[in-house]
């Protein structure tokens, strides 16, 4: 249920280079951005971190995880600071009530006010917390017009028709879905794998794009569908002009977070230092593939002259695992888990703040003064909890 | 925002939503009707005096072997279940079909559901003028709940099914004008 590691990991490498970090530095943006999709309460446990930076959950830990409205939340939690940044906190929708309001105002959605949050907390906190926010915003275009919350309302979809652009214009064709896990998606005869059909309101089967299987990671996907919220109307997913839009507003974020420019704006893409690779980049996002890797692999060695090595999960665990207690939070690793905290404290305040309680109450850590955020922290090193939901009246 | 159609409702919006209620409609009227068996086959099984004598007249009990008309009942009142309830199923599943695109030209089950709409409510009219006193009367309830909904239900199949004929032949035309 995430874009996948082509756009994560060698895709931001190639929009950090182009964006003025180094070989190293545009590794490591590239890491902390994959590791996003890497980082469960699972590998945390093993690494012994603080369980409250986990940025996603397996299948097993959702398995697991109670529908209750502590579980929900904690769900809610997740996907919604990570992979499912809520556009509008504020939309409005005349003759709906609160509760349906509740996960609509969750819909993922690019250039919303929670992204210029997303990018201004990441300012000045070091390569891994830019990571993490690249990751937040590449998934803003992948996964828009979904919720990282479980809701059959705005998470249901039906009807899709994969489109084809021919010289002749567009031709439909109906997608096949199925429920094997297993099996690869067959893009020969339109075959793709998505989550059970399941009308209770609030299943897993309905959390983020489950029901439109991995057809908003692969770049080359334009498809037409209809989701639930949309009152009937179907909706055209372009994923090579959105994971083009996301590849620019990513360089150009970058290029914010390095203070090349003074403040992040919506809707500015940056297009000029593409324009050298502009038909390159064009083609590994609409080549027909289920996994571009290696094109963009092959794109970034091209441009830096240098070998980028294969993800590897555990690179930094021996380091974090072999630093001192006070030594941890210095570590790539301990970097991650800091802006992940910080992270999903803004977003769950943010949507607390809004009037939803979908994500619990959260205070936000980063309003804290920096000793009692640095106690915290350490809290949540020990414990596995930070008090970010409100429990640990202790700290406040 | 996300571009809800706050606005007026596209032909091919109204279309499909046409079809997700003559969907649901059609599955609701079968299963609305294993609720006429379960509901009539409980009534003879808990009050089988009570359903004897609405059955036969007064006259009629007098003198009698009341296992064997019990028996006679059954079977007619299994027969009649049996020829409603395929009335039934013909219907819902020719929603569901014309609801998904097939069958389009269907008619019939219309013409057959405003029957069974006129039918309904007269039995409905009938029960409330010429109320039968049952012991049970928290079942006379829920019957009369649940009838209301399967009413609703035919009304839903009835107005989705001539909903879908307009606006199909409204594509149609545009399809041809815009051709």
């Amino acid at each position: 249920m995430t874009v996948q590691e082509d756009f994560h990991y060698y895709a931001t490498y190639c929009a950090a280079y182009i964006a003025g970090y180094s070989h190293e530095e545009s590794l490591r943006v590239a890491y902390a951005a994959q590791f996003v999709d890497c980082c469960t309460k699972t590998f945390i446990n093993k690494v012994k971190g603080p369980k409250v930076a986990a940025t996603t959950q397996l299948q097993t830990e959702l398995a697991d995880t109670k529908l209750d409205l502590a579980g929900l939340r904690e769900i809610t939690r997740i996907w919604a600071s990570f992979h499912f940044l809520p556009g509008d906190l504020y939309a409005h929708i005349p003759r709906r009530p609160k509760v349906y309001m509740d996960e609509y105002r969750l819909i993922c959605n690019p250039n919303g006010d929670l992204l210029v949050d997303t990018l201004r907390l990441a300012k000045g906190k070091g390569i891994e917390a830019c990571g993490l926010a690249m990751h937040v915003l590449a998934d803003t275009w992948a996964h828009r017009y979904f919720a990282g919350t479980p809701s059959f309302v705005i998470n249901d979809a039906g009807e899709f028709y994969e489109i084809h652009r021919t010289l002749d214009g567009d031709e439909e064709k109906k997608i096949r879905f199925r429920h094997n896990p297993v099996a690869p998606d067959d893009l020969e005869k339109g075959i793709f794998t998505n989550s059970i059909n399941n009308y209770t309101a609030r299943s897993i089967m309905n959390l983020g794009h489950g029901r439109a299987g991995h057809l908003p990671d692969y770049s080359f996907a334009v498809y037409r569908y209809v989701p639930a919220w949309m009152n009937y109307e179907a909706v055209i997913k372009d994923n090579p002009v959105d994971y083009r839009n996301a590849f620019c507003q990513m360089i150009y974020a970058m290029k914010y977070l390095r203070g090349e420019h003074e403040k992040f704006e919506k809707e500015r893409y940056d297009e000029e230092n593409i324009a050298s690779y502009s038909d390159r980049i064009d083609s590994i996002l609409r080549k027909r593939q289920l996994s571009a890797s290696e094109d963009w692999k092959a794109f970034g060695e091209e441009l830096s002259g240098s070998k980028i090595p294969d993800f590897q999960v555990d690179m930094y665990v021996d380091e974090y695992l072999n630093a001192g207690e006070t030594e941890k939070p210095s570590t790539f690793l301990g970097r991650f888990f800091t802006a992940a905290i910080a992270q999903k404290g803004m977003v769950s305040n943010r949507i607390y703040r809004s009037g939803n309680k979908r994500a619990g109450i959260v205070m936000d850590i980063n309003t804290l003064e920096n000793m009692n955020r640095r106690r915290l922290l350490m809290i949540a090193n020990k414990t596995g909890k930070a008090g970010l939901d409100g429990k640990n009246k202790k700290n406040r | 925002m996300n571009g809800q159609a706050l606005g007026e409702m596209s032909l091919d919006a109204r279309i499909r939503k046409m079809r997700s209620y003559l969907l649901y409609g059609g599955a609701a009227f079968i299963i609305l009707g294993l609720w006429d068996g379960i509901k009539t086959g409980l009534y003879m099984y808990f009050h089988p005096a009570e359903a004897l004598e609405e059955f036969y007249s007064g006259d009629q009990l007098q003198n009698y072997d009341e296992s064997m008309y019990y028996t006679i009942m059954v079977v007619i009142i299994l027969a009649f279940f049996l020829i409603f309830f395929t009335l039934r199923v013909y219907i819902g599943l020719k929603a569901v079909s014309v609801a998904r695109g097939r069958n389009t030209k269907a008619r019939v089950y219309v013409v057959l559901t405003v029957l069974y709409t006129i039918g309904t409510v007269y039995t409905g009219i009938d029960e409330i003028l010429h109320p039968v006193v049952r012991e049970a009367h928290e079942a006379h309830l829920i019957n009369f709940i649940i009838e209301t909904s399967s009413l609703l239900v035919m009304i839903i199949i009835i107005v989705s099914s001539v909903s879908l004929w307009k606006l199909d032949k409204q594509k149609a035309a545009s399809q041809a004008q815009g051709g």
